[in-house]
């Protein structure tokens, strides 16, 4: 062990808080910048010199959002759509990842191979076929429509997989010699065990699912069925005349989640660090 | 009367209320482009129509102008589109519309009583995207020609003592805004005399500068676009002086974007987006002047067209409602309420309602100056406009035009790349756009 | 084995048959409705001419005609280029940025650690096209507040940032990277924290300084995570579109075409000027091109591994 003295120690303690204190606030500061310019008047936020804190709390942006945009139900639906597919895919990546793991059947492979394939497609390219279907089906404007493309998701599938393989076969032979089916094996021993990444997985699944943009806007008409990122499309294209009220809509959408975060944040990143296991 | 008679009778009237009642309600739906000018005044004819005809309700959803845009043709091939729809003729530039919409004529109209309502030169051009074999599949009724005008900020005018009734000539736009321009102490521009920064409408000017000019840029049966004329090259080189000469900062931002925050003086664009900044700026004081043709010669491209048109899917009672509501759309009455509810209204295709105008029968509709003023504009540009369309049968888009010129003009204006080589990318570019439509 | 033992593999493997077959429906079914069937669509129409005009859209065969309009066309050809530099800078200093994080952090512990976690993971979760608004506005030109506190720190002159066409692109990177900086820190941290204590003091009886023991010991071990997060970020960047979308002006791509990416040249060519052939052949393109980044990934890796 090297000899240093305390204050070195202390020193370079500092110094790492520093840096990493620098670089956080670099992280954090747009939300603040965000929150603070949503109480600003226009003039305000473009003026120069710049203003860094409003001189009083103007609630007129937040007025604008919600004459202009019907942000609540946006919301509601936002939250729907995103909860309806988070459940879907955490069920159709575990009982997959189940299979592609733990049972052994010609074409395991190859079949996952292609489930993963579908993770190379852009969005743009499924848009126009899958919405000539959607709309001979009359699911369009609907919320079953808005999640169709979303119902299985291939980086769910390849983690679960990953991480199910980790599962000693040990326990599993167990209980196929005690006569379990495999639905009960799933629910009674992988279930539990896969919870954290469960959970990690679902929380990302959420925040995609929420933050999408082009196949809501594709698929839905009409006004009670907007989600928020197509509601906020409004304010990139008057962009330029509401700078406070592209903020007040933006800092509407964010802080919630960032008051989520806030308190379930040892959840989250214990189960974000799962994610990264061994292949 | 016997009582086989009144028996017979009765179940007749009983048969005819059956058939008839239920009939009678009639529900549309319609996409309507979401912006609070037209919400007012196609609510407000939403509203005359169904107090006119009570038997029919209307029922819309918002949508805003590019997604709207985007919607349609998507949901014709989908048999997903609405009874009514609400839309510009750009988004149709190049389509078989007979293939999309509802036929208007002879049963919603018929041409004679189309052709009182709409100017005989602005039919060729409506005719050339709305219409095929002779029929129309549309009803237009107002064009927005986004380069004939120039949007004033009263304020700096001003102060820079500038008569803006007084510019007939592009020079005169040169020197008017040349007088508007503030400088910082360093010799920067401070505010913009002009501001060209709005590329969906430069790339449609520039077209027309390069006619009123004396050039042909466009080769109809082959398909080829040529600038490389000197009408090309003069048209270039005359928008190119404003940054030149220090009027314009080609840096500034967004046209509108700057107008509203004080960092330009005036801007080329017309009056739908003035009415736009005076609804989110009350407090500007704004006026237009017509931008003057080059050597008097009045060639206009056509610009987009303000339109509706309807589902061809539509049968029985629905499709009555509709030709009804079709019909309704080309009196003067559709115009009237448009222009009390969002003044800022362009060049008018409706005959009767400007010549109602000029007659004066809409003395004292309009008691806010402002309002008073546009409608006023607007009755001008028309009369200045309408004679000197001259449509050119390109198959590319404006959203094309746009993507192709846009880059090329900002060579020439912020990195001072030659017109030879503007003129050149965009020739080619405009041309490849064009014989890919007609692969 | 006896009987019963026999008859319990026989239906275990039953059971396991219907599992798998029902899965195996359900997952091919869907698959094809999302991947395949809108894959051959594509390639059909890269091939056929769509006419709206035409009973059914479908006009006529035209061979390689629009492959050839896509190749030669110059803004295709840079947003390509510009695809690339995306690729390669996300990816690239993204990583190296996060693994620096992620070394420093680990030195930090209680709850320091976890608060500079939370403020480093925070714009991971939030709406990309929330803080693709916010960045707009703190990117405003000459007179922004990012532009503001560069000229008062650095003296540097005032950039128009989003409208010059040499930094347009960077700019728009760094808001991506903003946002996923915190997700493949904390995958890496964890990933460092797994490697056993023991190596590091074994080196350190043999001299190592910590900077030595990050190369040797710590980059090593963290393959399978730097391998797995360079491929989602690749498979990402090859479909990136909403912060160009958002944060450039109409039409999009610009400032001539500087900003210009695959994703968004397909979105304007299939959905603006409605020239879904075109569209599809970019697909194609996007989809080949991430297919073999992604089969170079996994034999470069598997061949490093041996």
């Amino acid at each position: 062990m090297m000899k240093h003295k305390p204050a070195f120690h202390y020193f370079k303690r500092t110094l790492l808080h520093g840096v990493l204190g620098v670089g956080a606030i670099g992280f954090v500061f747009p939300f603040v910048w965000m929150i603070l310019s949503s109480f600003m008047t226009n003039q305000e936020i473009t003026s120069s010199p710049i203003t860094l804190v409003p001189r009083s709390l103007f609630f007129g942006n937040f007025q604008l959002v919600f004459h202009e945009i019907p942000i609540m139900r946006s919301w509601l639906n936002s939250l729907l759509t995103a909860g309806l597919v988070v459940f879907f895919v955490l069920f159709s990546s575990s009982i997959t990842g189940f299979m592609f793991a733990k049972m052994r059947f010609k074409g395991n492979n190859t079949l996952f191979t292609l489930v993963l394939s579908s993770l190379l497609f852009p969005a743009h390219v499924i848009l126009i076929p899958l919405y000539l279907l959607a709309s001979r089906l009359k699911l369009l404007d609907s919320y079953v429509g808005i999640i169709l493309p979303f119902l299985i998701s291939g980086f769910g599938v390849f983690l679960l997989r990953q991480f199910i393989y980790g599962i000693p076969d040990s326990l599993i032979d167990a209980a196929r010699m005690d006569g379990a089916s495999n639905i009960r094996i799933y629910m009674q021993i992988i279930l539990p065990l896969i919870r954290p990444i469960l959970s990690a997985l679902g929380i990302l699944i959420f925040v995609w699912t929420y933050d999408e943009l082009l196949w809501p806007l594709t698929v839905i008409n009409s006004n009670e069925m907007k989600t928020i990122p197509v509601v906020l499309g409004h304010f990139t294209r008057a962009h330029g005349q509401y700078p406070g009220a592209s903020m007040a809509a933006a800092a509407l959408v964010v802080v919630p989640v960032i008051i989520v975060y806030l308190f379930f944040q040892r959840n989250f990143t214990k189960g974000m660090s799962m994610t990264g296991t061994k292949y | 009367m016997s009582r086989n008679r009144i028996a017979v009778i009765a179940m007749v009237l009983l048969f005819a209320i059956c058939i008839v009642l239920p009939a009678q309600k009639v529900s549309l739906n319609m996409w309507m482009q979401d912006w609070p000018g037209g919400i007012a005044f196609v609510g407000a004819f939403n509203k005359y129509f169904t107090d006119k005809y009570p038997n029919v309700s209307i029922e819309w959803t918002l949508i805003g102008w590019s997604d709207l845009g985007q919607k349609i043709i998507p949901a014709v091939i989908a048999k997903e589109e609405p009874d009514i729809i609400f839309g510009y003729s750009e988004w149709f530039i190049g389509q078989d519309v007979s293939k999309l919409f509802l036929k208007m004529t002879p049963d919603a109209f018929t041409k004679a009583e189309l052709s009182k309502y709409i100017y005989r030169e602005a039919w060729d051009k409506v005719y050339s995207i709305m219409g095929k074999d002779g029929e129309i599949y549309g009803v237009p009724w107002r064009m927005g020609p986004d380069f004939d005008m120039v949007t004033v900020n009263l304020e700096m005018a001003a102060k820079a003592g500038v008569d803006i009734t007084k510019v007939k000539s592009w020079d005169d736009i040169l020197a008017v805004s040349k007088k508007m321009t503030q400088y910082n102490a360093d010799g920067s521009i401070k505010v913009s005399g002009i501001s060209l920064d709005n590329y969906w409408t430069l790339c449609q000017g520039y077209i027309t500068m390069v006619r009123q000019l004396g050039g042909n840029p466009f080769d109809a049966a082959a398909g080829t676009w040529n600038f490389n004329s000197p009408a090309g090259l003069k048209a270039i080189e005359m928008l190119d002086r404003f940054v030149e000469q220090k009027i314009w900062d080609p840096n500034s931002g967004s046209a509108l974007d700057a107008f509203t925050k004080g960092l330009c003086a005036s801007f080329f664009i017309g009056p739908w987006f003035s009415t736009y900044a005076l609804g989110t700026y009350p407090n500007m004081k704004i006026d237009l002047y017509q931008v003057p043709a080059i050597n008097k010669n009045s060639i206009n491209l056509i610009p987009s067209i303000q339109m509706m048109a309807f589902s061809k899917r539509v049968t029985g009672a629905k499709r009555k409602a509709v030709l009804e509501y079709a019909k309704e759309l080309i009196g003067p009455t559709f115009m009237e309420l448009y222009a009390k509810n969002d003044p800022g209204i362009g060049v008018i295709l409706n005959k009767e309602f400007v010549e109602n105008y000029k007659a004066g029968k809409y003395e004292g509709m309009w008691p806010n100056k402002t309002a008073a003023t546009l409608v006023k504009r607007s009755a001008d540009e028309t009369a200045q406009f309408i004679p000197g369309i001259k449509p050119i049968p390109h198959d590319t888009t404006f959203d094309q035009w746009a993507q192709i010129m846009t880059p090329e003009f900002q060579k020439v204006f912020i990195q001072n790349g030659s017109y030879e080589a503007f003129v050149k990318a965009i020739s080619d570019g405009l041309t490849r756009a064009e014989k890919e439509k007609r692969l | 084995m006896d009987e019963s033992a026999v008859i319990n593999t026989k239906s275990r493997s039953r059971n396991t048959n219907w599992f798998v077959l029902i899965a195996s429906v359900f997952l091919t079914g869907y698959y094809v409705l999302i991947s395949a069937w809108p894959f051959l669509y594509n390639l059909f129409i890269s091939f056929w001419k769509v006419n709206l005009a035409s009973p059914g859209i479908y006009e006529r065969f035209v061979g390689t005609a629009y492959y050839e309009q896509v190749f030669t066309d110059p803004v295709f050809i840079r947003s390509f280029l510009n695809t690339l530099i995306y690729l390669a800078v996300f990816v690239v200093v993204g990583l190296v940025i996060s693994l620096v994080l992620a070394g420093l952090i680990q030195r930090t512990h209680g709850v320091v650690k976890k608060v500079f976690i939370a403020m480093y993971f925070a714009p991971v979760i939030t709406s990309q096209a929330a803080t693709a608004l916010v960045w707009k506005l703190i990117y405003y030109p000459k007179v922004g507040i990012l532009a503001t506190f560069l000229t008062s720190a650095f003296g540097a002159q005032p950039q128009t940032f989003l409208q010059d066409p040499r930094i347009a692109l960077f700019c728009i990177i760094l808001l991506d990277m903003w946002k996923s900086i915190g997700l493949e820190t904390v995958i890496l941290l964890a990933g460092i924290e797994e490697i056993p204590d023991s190596l590091f003091e074994a080196s350190v009886m043999d001299g190592a300084r910590p900077f030595q023991q990050f190369l040797r010991i710590t980059l090593p071990l963290l393959r399978p995570q730097i391998f797995f997060l360079v491929v989602i970020k690749s498979i990402y960047v090859f479909k990136v579109f909403i912060p160009v979308y958002m944060m450039t002006n109409y039409p999009q791509g610009g400032p001539m075409h500087s900003t210009q990416v695959l994703a968004l040249n397909l979105y304007q060519q299939s959905f603006q000027n409605l020239r879904f052939s075109y569209g599809a052949v970019v697909s194609l393109v996007i989809f080949m091109l991430m297919l073999c980044f992604v089969i170079m990934q996994i034999r470069y890796y598997r061949s490093e591994a041996h």
